[in-house]
């Protein structure tokens, strides 16, 4: 090879190794904390940066630079690798080197690889122990070296005790420990003289085996630190790490940090402009947070009293509490330091929904009607407010501020239940954090001997009056105390002839709805049954007498109701009364079944006063000595065919609008009233196109709106199937909903329409009414002119037919022409009349 | 086949590429369209000169225009073949 080729390849491998020196070695510098900008609060402040280095190279020291002007001024290398047990500081070099052995604590887990021992010393033997126990932790002996070497780990805050000896009778293991010692600790075969601090060992009369270095291998690639420095001016910072190899770096950007001055910083985090919900009887938590080097103290002002926030500490967030007073949403906030800097901040908010009161009793029975309303503020953006009570959910309605719900309580709430409520404001839903309760206790009907029952049924000969007992084969008694729609039922049968039958009810002191159907007869006398309307019986006992006949007094009488069709009537309610002891008495009673007759066990040498009714007829009453054995009633009124189950039917559904816009919250609402009809129940399901359903749910109160909130994302059409059930009879109906997308409608024509109509508004180049009207003029004008010299159009139809045409989108579609008279849209019916005048004049014509 | 029904299956043809290349167009207007209605703050009916908003209702009509010429053109290349 050349000299000269030789030389280059040299020179070009040179180069390949800086470069790959250069390369495989690189440290980052990364700063953690505190942010750029920051605002020193308090000293010292902390520092807090990262650092690593690559190609096997590791990470020798990190170190603050601080100054505040163009040059660093103030660098700060504390991130310390190792301390020896007199607090020496340790150098940062990868391999630690101890300068002089004793006890030593690694700040950090290294690894103990080499124990070296001074030139002049002649140990062979080295050990390392746990400075706290003593515990033999490694021994290396080893003749005739200088080097002992390990492979011990070490772990960070413990302390290690090194020691050489001479392993013979001229030296034992003797150590200096931490904390005051006196000197010289004389051993039974070395002299340990003074806690050696350098290598002279200054203070030593003796040396003995003085260990020149320990070294550990940390082997840190990676490394986080942190240090704090008082800090008092505004300080442009930065974090250098170095490596083994003297390669540094800076993190990549210099911070600066402020330092707090003039009044206290005031952050509110709560209450802020407009919250969801509260109380006027609430109390509001105040969540703040002050920010002053010298905070010294706090306070805010509200319904004009000031209150001291104890406590407040710079930085650190305070949350106190304070009664709310619904005429008082606002309050200012102040603190100060103690270089006399006050500052203040005031506070304005508002509530989406302020509940001022709400009102139910604290307890009650199953099957009782009860009332829960709930007094709120809120604008027009409340839209519906629902009752939790229980876990069940009940819809409230409103009037004025007070939204009230209504209803029987069911038999399974029979607990302490609670009560909450929440609110449709804006399509979204807000919950009161707020619970009541409402106990509810059981009611019972039951057979009973006691003296004061709340009924008492005995029985009496119809012919003498004479009383006689009797036996009850089977009776059902219905029973509530509120509306009916939640009713207990009591089934009682005694074949036991008893002159009495008492029954009580408990809890006390609340009057109680009886519906009952008894059937009780007796030996000789014939079963009757007993089944009188819906009464109300109290604490005060209720006398029933029910009549038996004997069974050579009476005979069967069947009674066939039919319509004015001659269809038979099932579901009529008959009476037969009687007057007995000069008061008139029910003896019989009873209701169609599906063969439309009912019979009676009736006397006939009396005259009865017989009664049949049935919705939706005209009820029948006359008198009648019973003595034929079957008679036919015919009820007057509606006939199967005309009693539609639309009948005093009125719907209401929402929304009104025929279409809707995907992606928007809609409330769908069902509402249902009846002058015709008791309806037992309806409600309503939503249905999208691919069969999906939605419940809305049901009620048996006519006029409660039942509402369902649901968005609609990107359906196309959204179906609402509603029914109502009168008399077990299921109708329904279906209303649908096209769902129209307006992704794409920023570009279409409304868009020019409606900027048309609100710059024609707003006002445009002074365009008054006239100017509208002299354009919309100009406008017929020509296209007329263009389309008769043109294309020939000059019939009275097709001109008639062009005018009606640009009149109607220049009105209806555009708005482009004015209200004429105060009249929307005249000309074009003005148009629309000229048209149809005009072809009823072709056609006559013809 | 003759002459005429050839015309026509290029008519159909030609129809079928205006509408493809026309409504691709439409994306790229639609972009224009609506950093025009931002610039001029058409949206702002009280507070633009009378100017803008005319340049804004020229504007507005800018796609359903483009749609037009573009149906027109297209329906144009089948009606074409058939009145020849």
């Amino acid at each position: 090879m050349k000299p000269f080729s030789a030389t280059l390849m040299m020179l070009v491998m040179g180069l390949v190794v800086v470069l790959s020196a250069s390369v495989s070695a690189v440290v980052t510098t990364t700063i953690n904390s505190p942010a750029d900008n920051y605002v020193l609060l308090s000293n010292p402040q902390a520092f807090s940066g990262s650092s690593s280095s690559t190609g096997g190279v590791n990470i020798a020291n990190m170190s603050l630079w601080t100054n505040g002007s163009a040059s660093w001024g103030i660098k700060n290398t504390t991130f310390l690798i190792a301390t020896d047990a007199h607090g020496n500081v340790q150098d940062d070099s990868d391999v630690l080197t101890i300068a002089v052995g004793g006890i030593i604590q690694p700040k950090y887990d290294v690894v103990l690889t080499k124990v070296t021992q001074n030139s002049s010393s002649t140990g062979n033997r080295t050990r390392i122990w746990y400075t706290t126990n003593g515990t033999l932790l490694a021994t290396n002996v080893t003749a005739g070296v200088d080097e002992f070497l390990f492979n011990v780990q070490l772990f960070s805050g413990t302390n290690y005790t090194i020691e050489i000896d001479g392993q013979g009778a001229d030296y034992t293991g003797t150590f200096k420990t931490l904390g005051a010692q006196s000197f010289p600790i004389i051993g039974s075969n070395i002299n340990w003289i003074a806690g050696c601090t350098g290598e002279n060992c200054v203070g030593s009369s003796t040396q003995v085996q003085t260990i020149e270095s320990i070294t550990t291998d940390r082997g840190f690639s990676s490394f986080t630190g942190s240090l704090s420095r008082t800090i008092l001016n505004p300080t442009l910072w930065n974090i250098e790490s170095c490596d083994e190899n003297g390669v540094c770096e800076f993190a990549i950007a210099n911070r600066t940090l402020y330092v707090e001055s003039g009044s206290p910083r005031i952050e509110i985090e709560s209450p802020h402009e407009l919250m969801d919900y509260s109380r006027i009887t609430d109390t509001e938590q105040l969540n703040i947070t002050f920010r002053d080097s010298i905070l010294d103290s706090c306070w805010y002002n509200y319904n004009g009293t000031n209150i001291t926030i104890d406590g407040c500490t710079s930085g650190i967030k305070n949350a106190t509490t304070f009664a709310f007073s619904s005429n008082d949403s606002n309050m200012t906030v102040w603190a100060n330091d103690t270089d006399g800097n006050y500052n203040s901040t005031f506070i304005d908010w508002d509530y989406k929904v302020l509940e001022n009161s709400r009102t139910h009793n604290v307890s009650s029975y199953e099957t009782a009607r009860e009332t829960f309303s709930i007094n709120l503020t809120a604008n027009s953006s409340l839209t519906g407010v629902k009752l939790y009570y229980g876990g069940t959910q009940y819809t409230a309605t409103q009037s004025g501020t007070i939204w009230t719900s209504s209803f029987d309580i069911p038999t399974s709430k029979i607990a302490n239940n609670t009560i909450g409520w929440n609110f449709t404001y804006a399509g979204s839903t807000i919950n009161s954090d707020y619970l009541t309760y409402q106990d509810i206790e059981a009611i019972n009907l039951t057979y009973s001997t006691s003296e004061t029952p709340y009924i008492n049924f005995t029985f009496k000969d119809e012919s003498d009056s004479s009383v006689i007992n009797a036996t009850i084969p089977t009776s059902t008694l219905t029973y509530w105390l509120g509306n009916g729609d939640v009713t207990k039922t009591l089934t009682y049968i005694n074949t036991t002839a008893n002159y009495y039958y008492a029954f009580n009810f408990t809890p006390v002191a609340r009057p109680l709805n009886l519906d009952y159907r008894m059937q009780y007869e007796s030996v000789g006398y014939p079963q009757r049954t007993s089944e009188p309307d819906t009464f109300v019986i109290n604490s005060t006992t209720t006398d029933k007498t029910l009549y038996l006949l004997g069974t050579v007094d009476g005979i069967y009488v069947t009674f066939q109701i039919i319509n004015q069709a001659d269809q038979l009537l099932s579901g009529v309610d008959v009476t037969a009364t009687r007057t007995i002891e000069s008061t008139d008495v029910i003896v019989a009673s009873g209701t169609t079944g599906s063969s439309g007759s009912v019979t009676f066990w009736l006397n006939p040498d009396f005259s009865h006063d017989f009664s049949f009714s049935k919705t939706g007829y005209t009820t029948v009453a006359y008198s009648e000595t019973p003595t034929q054995t079957s008679y036919t009633v015919t009820l007057s009124g509606d006939t199967s065919s005309t009693n539609s189950s639309f009948r005093g039917i009125q719907r209401s559904v929402r929304p009104i609008a025929d279409y809707l816009i995907n992606d928007t919250v809609y409330t769908f609402a069902f509402n249902l009233t009846s002058t015709y009809w008791d309806t037992s129940s309806y409600g309503f399901n939503l249905r999208l196109a691919n069969g999906t359903t939605f419940s809305g749910g049901s009620t048996g109160v006519e006029g409660t709106e039942l509402t369902l909130d649901y968005n609609s994302t990107n359906q196309s059409v959204i179906y609402m199937d509603y029914w109502w059930v009168i008399n077990g009879e299921y109708t329904n109906a279906t209303v649908r909903w096209l769902v129209f997308n307006e992704d794409n409608a920023d570009w279409s024509l409304s868009v020019f329409v409606d900027d048309l109509k609100a710059y024609l508004d707003s006002g445009i180049f002074g365009l008054d009414s006239f100017g509208r009207i002299l354009i919309t003029f100009l406008v017929l004008f020509i296209s007329v002119g263009i389309m008769s010299y043109k294309y020939g159009f000059t019939s009275p139809m097709s001109i008639t037919t062009l005018i009606f045409g640009i009149v109607f989108i220049l009105d209806v579609v555009t708005g482009l022409i004015p209200d004429v008279g105060g009249v929307s849209n005249l000309p074009t019916f003005l148009a629309g009349l000229i048209l149809v005048l005009t072809i009823i004049n072709e056609v006559r014509t013809r | 086949m003759n002459k005429k029904a050839q015309s026509l299956g290029l008519g159909i043809m030609s129809f079928i590429l205006i509408i493809l290349v026309g409504f691709m167009s439409v994306n790229f207007l639609m972009t224009e369209v609506s950093n025009a209605r931002v610039d001029l703050d058409c949206s702002n009916a009280t507070g633009i000169e009378d100017g803008n908003k005319l340049l804004c209702l020229v504007v507005d009509f800018t796609i359903p225009y483009w749609i037009w010429i573009i149906m027109g053109i297209a329906i144009s290349a089948v009606t074409a073949r058939f009145i020849l």
